[in-house]
């Protein structure tokens, strides 16, 4: 059994529905024999990485490990022992995932867009702190959209993740740490 | 346009100002904003709620409830994220959803007392992920582009161009937020319901629920976080978050302008107070609307903080009122107010409102009322 308390502080992800770990289980109880059959393990948000000729694309957030960098690996080897998960469907650490300057390494049948700039994927949460220039410890941003989310960032590993609230890594020193509402938009809709 | 009575529906200007001059937390509602779960702060199973629907409850309560829900979710975020980030000092506000929520320009998003609500570009997000990726900061003026193989990010407003407009709002609305908090009024309970409450005799029993927002009979005892009245945007994050403001005297009555508004500067220090608040408002709404009521009202009026009188709170300087273009007196007596009937009372209020004068009498008018005649007796 998995300490969620731990695991929080390991992975930065609460135990919940409505992340990864949580959504694979569901997966491989409720769907065994797709779940066998599953050679990789992405989201939409990696697309720019499973369009490329390696097959084996990252789980995302909630299995990498805290204080692991962005475009490393840095999985949790308990959590993805208990996820029925394999190393090998997670991309090797180093900077050969989705590096911009090795255009070859996309699919021929994409050559249209060899000269394109590849990127890792991105979390939406930081793209909205960093754009609204929330990327210093001295602004919180409050989000209010189809979701909300109220997110800080501060050093990495500076303090532990706070009951309730998540964390995950901005860039090599800092770590945003932050909580969410399934339902912003009541807000608005009226 | 609303297809089932084929009349417009009010705008949301006309909604927001509708919600400004409500009562905080007044409306004796208790809402879970979980309709997708809740993830933070608990994770629990919990789905949406709506508690406390009473005979008067209107479309706007609900509403309001819902508004005052989401933000007081979020209070409950920043109280727990605040201990994580204690250098923040600034609540910036983005998202498509809360930019419709602060309409017009960044003098009317001041009204709404964020801590620090700037709506910053609408392509903010895009923007985060270009700096992000290292590519560049999109800007058109000094288009600074960014080595490809950078990792870390931009300075925030390196470029100028962004930074100054949302830097002066931001220290706009920093430094409002460091003053008056809201206007809202202090006074005993009773006197202090706006007049707009219903006098319709209330149906329910004197008993324990006029201090229990979920007493239904698939609840259980009402946890913590179901008695939390749901609290107004403004008192929430305006009055509530205390970490952005410096620590005053406890409640100082302030005078903000010269008619005849009091405020008193209440920072709401827990929970606690805020359920304490919602509750007695709430009872003494239905303490005064249900004259058998009227004994049941919280004996605690001197931690009560309540709109005095709604018309009076809008109108105060450096709070514009807002235009009603289309909320005219005639759509008024068709009882044209969110698609919902208008009472009596509330259309007096509405008159008063807009005729800026918060002692109109009340009058005897008559109008037509979906095809038929109709007198309105305002006494």
């Amino acid at each position: 059994m998995i300490d969620p308390e731990e695991l929080l502080q390991r992975t930065g992800c609460p135990v919940h529905p409505a992340y990864f770990p949580s959504k694979l289980l569901w997966f491989r109880e409720k769907l065994p024999d797709v779940f066998g059959r599953v050679q990789c393990v992405h989201d939409r948000r990696v697309l720019p990485a499973a369009v490329r000729r390696q097959r084996r694309v990252q789980p995302l957030d909630g299995i990498r490990h805290r204080t692991a960098e962005p475009s490393d690996g840095g999985w949790d080897a308990e959590l993805l022992s208990t996820l029925g998960v394999g190393e090998s469907c997670s991309l090797p650490s180093g900077p050969g995932f989705a590096d911009p300057r090795n255009p070859s390494s996309v699919r021929p049948a994409l050559a249209a867009l060899r000269d394109a700039a590849w990127f890792p994927p991105l979390s939406d949460g930081a793209c909205s702190n960093v754009g609204s220039g929330c990327e210093s410890a001295d602004r919180i941003a409050l989000m209010i959209g189809t979701t909300g989310a109220m997110r800080a960032v501060r050093p990495a590993g500076s303090a532990p993740v706070p009951q309730g609230l998540w964390a995950y890594r901005l860039d090599r020193g800092r770590e945003m740490v932050g909580g969410v509402l399934g339902d912003g938009e009541i807000s608005s809709n009226g | 346009m609303d297809e089932r009575r084929g009349q417009p529906r009010l705008t949301l200007e006309q909604i927001d100002a509708a919600l400004l001059a409500a009562v905080p937390a007044g409306h004796g509602l208790t809402v879970l904003p979980f309709l997708t779960g809740e993830r933070s702060t608990g994770g629990s199973p919990a789905r949406g709620a709506v508690c406390g629907l009473e005979w008067d409850t209107k479309g706007l309560d609900i509403l309001q409830a819902g508004m005052e829900a989401v933000a007081y979710r979020f209070a409950a975020i920043l109280a727990a994220l605040r201990p994580a980030a204690p250098a923040a000092r600034e609540l910036v506000g983005t998202g498509g959803a809360l930019s419709r929520l602060l309409p017009g320009d960044r003098s009317s998003r001041t009204s709404w007392k964020f801590p620090s609500a700037v709506p910053a570009s609408p392509r903010h997000q895009a923007e985060g992920g270009a700096a992000r990726a290292g590519i560049a900061r999109p800007c058109r003026r000094c288009r600074i582009r960014a080595a490809a193989d950078r990792t870390d990010l931009l300075p925030a407003g390196r470029c100028g161009c962004r930074a100054p407009l949302r830097v002066q709002a931001q220290e706009r609305l920093r430094v409002a937020c460091q003053s008056t908090k809201t206007g809202f009024t202090a006074g005993s309970v009773p006197s202090t319901i706006p007049a707009s409450t219903s006098s319709r005799r209330c149906r329910r029993p004197a008993g324990p629920h006029l201090h229990d927002p979920c007493p239904g009979p698939g609840f259980p005892a009402p946890a913590d976080r179901l008695r939390r009245p749901a609290a107004s945007c403004r008192s929430v994050l305006a009055g509530h978050p205390a970490p952005y403001s410096a620590p005053s005297a406890p409640d100082r009555v302030v005078r903000v302008s010269d008619r005849r508004i009091e405020v008193r500067e209440h920072l709401l220090k827990s929970y606690n107070d805020l359920f304490h608040e919602g509750a007695a408002i709430g009872a003494a709404r239905r303490a005064r609307s249900c004259r058998n009521h009227r004994a049941s009202a919280p004996a605690e009026p001197s931690r009560i903080v309540v709109v005095a009188d709604p018309l009076r709170f809008v109108d105060r300087p450096g709070n514009p009122v807002p235009p009603y273009p289309s909320l005219l007196l005639n759509k008024v007596l068709r009882g044209d107010r969110h698609g919902l009937p208008l009472a009596d009372e509330d259309t007096l209020a509405v008159q008063r409102f807009l005729h800026r004068d918060p002692e109109l009498p009340w009058l005897a008018l008559h109008a037509g009322c979906r095809g038929s005649n109709r007198t309105l007796y305002m006494k």
